[in-house]
């Protein structure tokens, strides 16, 4: 398992809204604004204050979410798990009108006025800022989820941690074993070594996983390869990822060759 | 804090989210154009005694919604209802409340993950969204200042558009934000005419004071056509000096003197509680509400007891779960599901007071000039302003301010933070609970229903609040000001 937790993944590029259309690019688990050659600068310029190019903005946001667990939470669960971020129209009918642009008082309800306006408070602007990325599609939204949860650290993450681990390595399971996903025990395994895997005589499954299998494994799309839970990633030269997988709790796990094919990985 | 407490809780979350999105999509449409002021006004004059109604029915019906979209996409006629991503919500937000309310986790912990599932279900396009603007919001602390609760029990007569209509005061509040007078109001209706006003010429009610001060009043509290019980809110809030006021309730009536001067309340008594005891007071909260007969509330509750069970909060024998097993057993009801059944347990005095008196009919019928400001308990201030009671039950009038719970309880449907109880002194023991009222971001105004009914030889009252740090006595005089053989 020496391979980066991002290795698994692709670049990915997504056209925004800025002056004109331009590019964001993820790469080796950074992001980058391909068309503001100096985006350092205007980075710099805009957290003073400055001007705040749509592409520069995004990148700030990036930047202070790339360890906020909350993505976690917010974040699709399965390439089938579609969220819809509504657009900011006045009148929209939505709670995520609270969150509206930094700072600003914006309706609710359709209400523009009067008892329904409510000031923005800055927890609710960083939400809707996860969220306007979350609204960027799917490669990055996985991309967003996989950095936070690589870059999440300390007690006060556990409990947000093993619930997205029980959360994502409950269907996962039931994929792998066909059990019911309510019987997942998920729990963040500390030790040294790939963690451990245990189905108990009641049919639970008791799983501890590193958060590293969130980033590096579950993220990308590596959870279950050919009936085997995959446990972690050993090498990857785009786009075959050398892994390594058990196919039963209680085994060893073995490695195994997998290739990436129309974004889906399967055994090479 | 528990972090296993909190770990729970979240896998709880996650474990709701997977099961919402094997529902199908809860069809969003475009709201058309709000209608104008003027159409709003217009029907809710016409809806003025159901709107109470409504504000309680509204989040049932908004889950109704939801339920019936989902069974609109699967067809006629194929019978089925899928229990839905707000349920899941609900069993999460009781889950979370029972987390808190023992100090597992804090507060604003318990809101955030609510309001965080909230939207990751209206991204997903599983619930309707505009409802969860408020859920997240800091707890709004009651305003400094000096709160002012002056019994009345008065009652005038006059007439409006040729039916006779009968007034009662209950009581003033005055407060550093607000000024409430507590009503009931009962009109007579010669006819059936559509096009009445119904209470709403109580808003053309004016007060004078002995400064000359003139105030104007706001309408609200619910209905029907008969009764109506609520607040009327003075504008502007009587300021500091204001000795009296003088009420005129309609033209031709002569007013009515309200004395603000040396209004002496009874003096509440506070006691400390330790917080080891949470837990167990959290299932006697669910005691309560089977001893209400609200079965229903306590098998929601039931969803809060398995929190702490599934946290390691509590014990499965623990002396509150026999207690509780023990009561349903008593009462005949069944034990609320997924709690652990366990042996007879000895009842507490009250509610062995309450079983057996449950069904009494023998409670004196009037209204007595009752009114108290009870001390700020766990960030929430409250006013008792007037009771009445009738043969069956009696009804304490409950303002408060603060403890932004309040509203996110009705939402939710979990219970409150409080839990009210009263004793007569003749050692007759009153289950309480809101049978309606208001809730907004600071203020809570509701009835708090007695069971049984009053003892007939009671002259006093002792209203016991308890909160999670403490609790609160107060002793109510039961001087019957109104005692005609009237409705109160």
């Amino acid at each position: 398992m020496n391979a980066p937790w991002w290795a698994a993944f692709p670049p990915v590029t997504v056209t925004v809204s800025c002056a004109r259309k331009h590019r964001l690019r993820w790469q080796d688990g950074k992001l980058a604004a391909l068309d503001h050659p100096d985006a350092e600068s205007e980075l710099v310029l805009a957290a003073l204050g400055g001007e705040h190019p749509e592409c520069v903005r995004l990148l700030m946001a990036w930047n202070a979410h790339s360890a906020d667990l909350d993505v976690l939470a917010f974040g699709p669960r399965s390439a089938a798990d579609t969220i819809t971020v509504p657009a900011q129209s006045p009148g929209h009918h939505s709670s995520l009108m609270m969150y509206g642009p930094r700072g600003v008082t914006v309706s609710v309800g359709g209400f523009a006025h009067g008892n329904w306006a409510h000031p923005i408070r800055r927890a609710d602007s960083a939400r809707f800022e996860l969220l306007e990325l979350l609204g960027l599609g799917p490669g990055v939204a996985f991309r967003l989820m996989a950095t936070a949860a690589a870059n999440a650290t300390g007690n006060r993450a556990r409990p947000r941690l093993t619930a997205a681990l029980a959360g994502r390595l409950a269907p996962a399971a039931r994929t792998w074993l066909g059990i019911d996903p309510d019987r997942v025990d998920a729990r963040i395994y500390d030790g040294d070594g790939w963690g451990e895997l245990e189905l108990t005589g009641s049919g639970e499954l008791r799983a501890a996983l590193p958060t590293q299998w969130l980033a590096s494994v579950w993220a990308p799309g590596l959870a279950v390869i050919d009936h085997r839970l995959v446990v972690g990633v050993t090498t990857v030269t785009w786009p075959t990822a050398e892994v390594l997988a058990v196919s039963r709790p209680g085994t060893d796990p073995v490695p195994l060759r997998a290739v990436c094919k129309n974004g889906k990985w399967s055994r090479a | 804090m528990s972090e296993q407490a909190e770990t729970y809780l979240r896998v709880i979350a996650e474990t709701e989210l997977r099961r919402a999105l094997a529902q199908p999509k809860v069809q969003m449409r475009r709201h058309r154009r709000f209608p104008s002021k003027r159409v709003v006004r217009f029907v809710f004059r016409r809806l003025g005694p159901v709107r109470f109604v409504l504000q309680r029915l509204g989040p049932m019906l908004l889950a109704g919604q939801a339920r019936w979209h989902a069974l609109r996409r699967l067809g006629p006629g194929r019978g089925r209802v899928h229990a839905g991503a707000e349920d899941g919500l609900h069993r999460l937000a009781v889950a979370a409340d029972a987390l808190a309310a023992v100090d597992a986790i804090d507060d604003d912990l318990a809101k955030s993950v609510i309001a965080d599932q909230a939207i990751a279900l209206e991204i997903r396009q599983r619930v309707f969204g505009g409802r969860f603007h408020n859920m997240a919001r800091p707890a709004i602390a009651p305003p400094a200042g000096q709160f002012l609760a002056v019994g009345i029990a008065k009652r005038v007569g006059l007439e409006v558009e040729g039916d006779p209509v009968e007034i009662t005061l209950l009581g003033l509040v005055i407060g550093p934000d607000r000024a409430v007078l507590t009503i009931t109001a009962r009109r007579q209706r010669a006819t059936e005419d559509d096009d009445d006003d119904g209470f709403w010429f109580l808003q053309e009610v004016t007060a004078v004071d002995n400064l000359g001060g003139r105030y104007r009043f706001g309408l609200s509290g619910g209905g029907d056509d008969e009764v109506w019980t609520g607040q009327l809110h003075l504008h502007p809030v009587p300021r500091g000096g204001v000795r009296w006021l003088d009420l005129t309730l309609g033209p031709g009536t002569p007013p009515v003197r309200i004395d603000l001067d040396q209004v002496t309340g009874p003096e509440p008594a506070i006691e400390p509680l330790p917080r080891s005891e949470l837990a167990e007071r959290y299932l006697d909260k669910a005691a309560e509400e089977l001893l209400a007969g609200r079965q229903w509330q306590a098998r929601r509750l039931s969803g809060g007891v398995q929190a702490l069970l599934g946290a390691a909060l509590i014990a499965p024998d623990d002396q509150a779960i026999a207690r509780l097993a023990t009561l349903a057993r008593r009462l005949g009801v069944s034990l609320p599901p997924g709690l652990p059944d366990g042996p007879d347990s000895d009842l507490p005095e009250r509610w062995l007071s309450v079983l057996g008196t449950t069904g009494a009919k023998d409670g004196p019928t009037g209204i007595a000039v009752a009114a108290a400001v009870l001390p700020e308990l766990d960030g929430t201030r409250w006013t008792i302003t007037g009771l009445r009671s009738t043969a069956e039950s009696a009804e304490l009038q409950v303002l408060g301010w603060g403890g932004d719970s309040e509203p996110s309880h009705h939402r939710y449907r979990t219970p409150s933070k409080f839990s009210w109880w009263a004793r007569d002194n003749t050692g007759r023991w009153h289950v309480a609970n809101m049978s309606g009222g208001s809730w907004s971001g600071m203020h809570s105004d509701f009835t708090l229903a007695l069971t049984p009914a009053l003892h007939p030889a009671a002259t006093s009252i002792d209203v016991v609040l308890t909160g999670k740090s403490g609790r609160v006595t107060v002793t109510l005089p039961l001087d019957w000001a109104l005692t005609d053989g009237a409705q109160p």
